[in-house]
């Protein structure tokens, strides 16, 4: 098996089998970015699935921590009052040139 | 999953903000899924936050920072191959879209076996008509 993963190829050898699932050893060669990466057997026809690394989930969560925090900040500058929602797909469509 | 400029647009701009597209991205985070996107979002969602900003939609400062979180995001930039510019641009033919850029962003979803998030509802509705699947809108 080989399959595609964030940073480059990875490939049966490099991989434990347990039950038709692979999974990254706890220390690798790639280092700890990859290492819980679980990737399920494609040609056993099972859903082939990334996960993000357990350390780049935790930037997420921040980030989403940061999100709510700035949407909060703007929202009580304007003294509460929420914004209307714009027609994005219009304003979308024209940062791609459309008329 | 495979997201779009709309889904991030409604989830990161707070003129924007629905609870549905900030959902997206919890969700994502709660169950861990590796995010991708085709490359030109990382052109697209920019240049709308400097039209936002140039336009005083948005404050100079606020710009500053959802850039740095949407710069910050985990998400995988998948670039075009022949094989998905090919499938992108049959189906802007099919779903008479008058640009690639959707076609694109499911196309490079179909490649990487992802899921398409989505708030667009045009491109979605069109998907629907010619029964397109693994496609969520989120609102």
């Amino acid at each position: 098996m080989t399959a595609w993963v964030v940073g480059g190829h990875i490939s049966r050898t490099d991989v434990g089998s347990a039950d038709g699932a692979y999974q990254m050893p706890a220390e690798s060669a790639y280092g700890g970015a990859l290492a819980d990466i679980t990737v399920t057997d494609t040609a056993s026809g099972a859903d082939f699935r990334r996960l993000l690394p357990s350390r780049r989930r935790g930037e997420l969560t921040q980030i989403l921590k940061e999100l709510e925090l700035l949407h909060s900040r703007i929202l009580a500058r304007r003294g509460g009052t929420p914004f209307t929602t714009d027609e994005i797909e219009q304003e979308i469509g024209e940062v791609r040139g459309d008329s | 999953m495979a997201l779009d400029c709309s889904l991030l647009a409604h989830a990161l701009l707070p003129t924007q903000r629905t609870e549905e597209a900030v959902g997206a991205l919890r969700e994502i985070n709660l169950q861990g899924h590796e995010l991708v996107a085709a490359a030109v979002l990382f052109v697209e969602f920019p240049s709308l936050l400097r039209r936002m900003v140039a336009r005083g939609q948005l404050d100079r400062a606020d710009g500053e920072a959802i850039f740095d979180i949407f710069r910050r995001l985990p998400i995988r930039s998948v670039n075009t191959s022949p094989g998905n510019l090919q499938r992108a641009w049959d189906l802007s033919k099919t779903l008479g879209q008058s640009d690639t850029f959707d076609s694109m962003g499911y196309a490079i979803a179909e490649s990487e076996n992802a899921a398409f998030w989505t708030s667009d509802q045009r491109f979605t509705n069109a998907a629907k008509t010619k029964n397109l699947s693994h496609i969520r809108r989120f609102a």
